[in-house]
């Protein structure tokens, strides 16, 4: 009886760096990470700490601003930054980081949370100008500054409440740029949205929330009702 | 609302474009110089411009948060969690006669905290 025999060994090295609870890399990003995959998975943790955890008070901040409530708020950054995390690699060093973070927070945002709340959403075009135009009546003589003056009393809760009453959109638009300081560019990627649309939800987002504060303050005695003045 | 005085640039053209100029937005250098000029000479202007920065103060100083310690330590163990190394090796051997085929497959997986 002949014995032929053959031994075929073959030895496959996978290795992985890379997270193992999603798989949903593109193509493309999957070429970037074999390339980056040289970096160790704690040097990436590091330069993740180092780089994207600086801003976890701003991004609570914006993240109370959507939900609205502290346990939404912390769940949303929990999953914005394991998010961030796992695609840490597709992020290119150089470009905009904390827009990047901010993008993935607001889709994050409205893929998740936002379908849980039963706010009906306010589009662009319903609040009415009548609405708008009720500060005119509002202006005093003494000038503008003059006016914000009298809102630096009103306390923190008091703008919170305000902030909170603002449509989502606009209240969006507004904290991104008056707080955050965005362009309207990096806005209108973070909110994927023509920078147009920023610019109108801007405009009606900021004179709707000077309204709202106007009235908290003539309420509290802060700014005399007016019209009678001239 | 103008102080009166002739300007080079009218004071509604300066506040209508004034909040584009305040939040960065005026490319044409011209035009953000005319409205610098502008609001240099011509005080009520110059309180719009002085208002609308409060303002934005006033917003950031009531909307910013501290994390709290607990989404710090969430976050934290996340990161640890993700961050483990993975590597899988695969051994494939085949042993063949002519009547017999015996095929042998090892996974070995390891996880490391580096």
């Amino acid at each position: 009886m002949s014995v032929k025999s053959s031994l075929v060994t073959r030895a496959k090295d996978i290795e992985g760096t890379e997270s193992r609870s999603e798989g949903s890399l593109e193509p493309l990003a999957r070429n970037k990470a074999v390339a980056k995959s040289k970096e160790s998975a704690s040097q990436r943790k590091a330069r993740f700490e180092k780089d994207a955890l600086p801003f976890l008070d701003a991004l609570y901040s914006a993240a109370l601003r959507m939900t609205k409530n502290p346990e939404d708020a912390q769940d949303l950054v929990q999953e914005t930054y394991a998010k961030a995390f796992n695609s840490f690699h597709q992020f290119e060093e150089g470009t905009n980081l904390r827009a990047w973070l901010y993008r993935i927070l607001t889709t994050t945002f409205i893929n998740i949370y936002r379908k849980n709340q039963r706010q009906p959403l306010i589009s662009d075009g319903e609040i009415e100008d009548w609405q708008l135009a009720k500060s005119a009546s509002h202006t005093s003589d003494q000038g503008k500054s003059a006016e914000v003056e009298a809102l630096e009393n009103l306390p923190d809760g008091d703008i919170k409440r305000a902030m909170q009453s603002l449509p989502e959109e606009f209240r969006l638009a507004v904290y991104l740029a008056d707080v955050e300081g965005f362009s309207y560019k990096e806005i209108s990627e973070i909110m994927d949205t023509p920078s147009g649309t920023v610019m109108s939800r801007l405009h009606r987002g900021r004179k709707l929330l000077r309204d709202l504060l106007t009235d908290y303050a003539i309420e509290s005695g802060f700014i005399k009702s007016v019209g009678d003045e001239k | 609302m103008s102080c009166g005085n002739p300007h080079q640039t009218p004071c509604t053209d300066v506040l209508h474009a004034l909040v584009l100029f305040i939040d960065g937005e005026i490319e044409d250098q011209q035009v953000s110089h005319a409205i610098e000029f502008h609001l240099s000479e011509c005080p009520p202007c110059a309180d719009e411009q002085v208002a609308e920065h409060r303002f934005r103060k006033l917003l950031a100083r009531s909307c910013t948060e501290t994390a709290p310690q607990e989404l710090r330590q969430r976050i934290a163990s996340d990161l640890a969690v993700q961050s483990i190394s993975w590597s899988q090796t695969i051994t494939y051997t085949e042993i063949s006669t002519d009547t017999f085929i015996q095929t042998h497959v090892e996974i070995r997986e390891s996880y490391e905290q580096e």
